[in-house]
């Protein structure tokens, strides 16, 4: 699934809106719109890992729009 | 006499604890490609970075154009530092201590002030992001450590 930045948050190319936390809550494949060094880019999940504490690390990547 | 009386002491003040976390990342970034690490807490966990290392080295094979690496916040940026190609990228001891092409903030003292009050939450991540602007393709791992105490705010 792709999301799009939109003024008032992000949706999807049915416009249903994202009511989760950006990043945190996609799985990896999913993309979003970001903002990186002044310049627009799409992101993908790539890498979604889980700590023994807890804690999590969510690695994307991805290029200019 | 009667019998000692004992009173449990039940312990109710929160926990923390420091941990060295390796947040080292194999990038493949194009040109114009960027990499981005989001570190969340665990629920119920404030963490707040004591120390940061970062050594990225310089693009290889390329012959033009720049790399840049910025820690921080999702769209709040509180640190960066931007290198020529060829050029290494190094975090250390609270410092730029290698951006041959611009830091920020600009001083030493200011870049210190970046480390001490960069908290981060289980919805509001501590964020790296690694850019390409040279040439050719970045492959390369980007060496990533951080102590990070965590602090427990609920259970």
């Amino acid at each position: 699934m792709k999301w799009y930045k939109k003024v008032d948050g992000y949706e999807n190319y049915k416009g249903e809106k994202f009511t989760g936390n950006m990043n945190k809550d996609l799985e990896p494949g999913d993309q979003y719109e970001d903002e990186n060094n002044g310049k627009k880019v799409v992101l993908t999940i790539q890498q979604k890992q889980i700590h023994g504490n807890g804690s999590l690390t969510v690695i994307a990547s991805g290029g200019d729009v | 006499m009667g019998r000692p009386q004992f009173e449990a002491v039940v312990a109710s003040a929160a926990r923390e604890y420091m941990e060295l976390v390796d947040l080292s990342t194999g990038i493949n970034n194009n040109t114009a490609g960027t990499t981005v690490i989001n570190h969340y807490a665990p629920d119920g966990f404030i963490g707040k970075v004591m120390g940061l290392y970062i050594h990225k080295n310089g693009v290889a094979g390329a012959t033009s154009g720049t790399h840049v690496l910025e820690f921080g916040y999702p769209a709040l940026t509180r640190a960066s530092g931007k290198s020529n190609f060829g050029d290494t990228i190094r975090y250390v001891f609270s410092n730029w201590d290698s951006a041959t092409v611009k830091q920020s903030p600009p001083t030493g003292q200011t870049q210190a002030n970046v480390l001490n009050d960069l908290e981060f939450d289980k919805t509001n991540p501590f964020y790296i992001a690694i850019r390409n602007d040279a040439n050719v393709a970045d492959i390369q791992t980007v060496v990533i450590k951080a102590m990070i105490k965590y602090r427990q705010i609920a259970e």
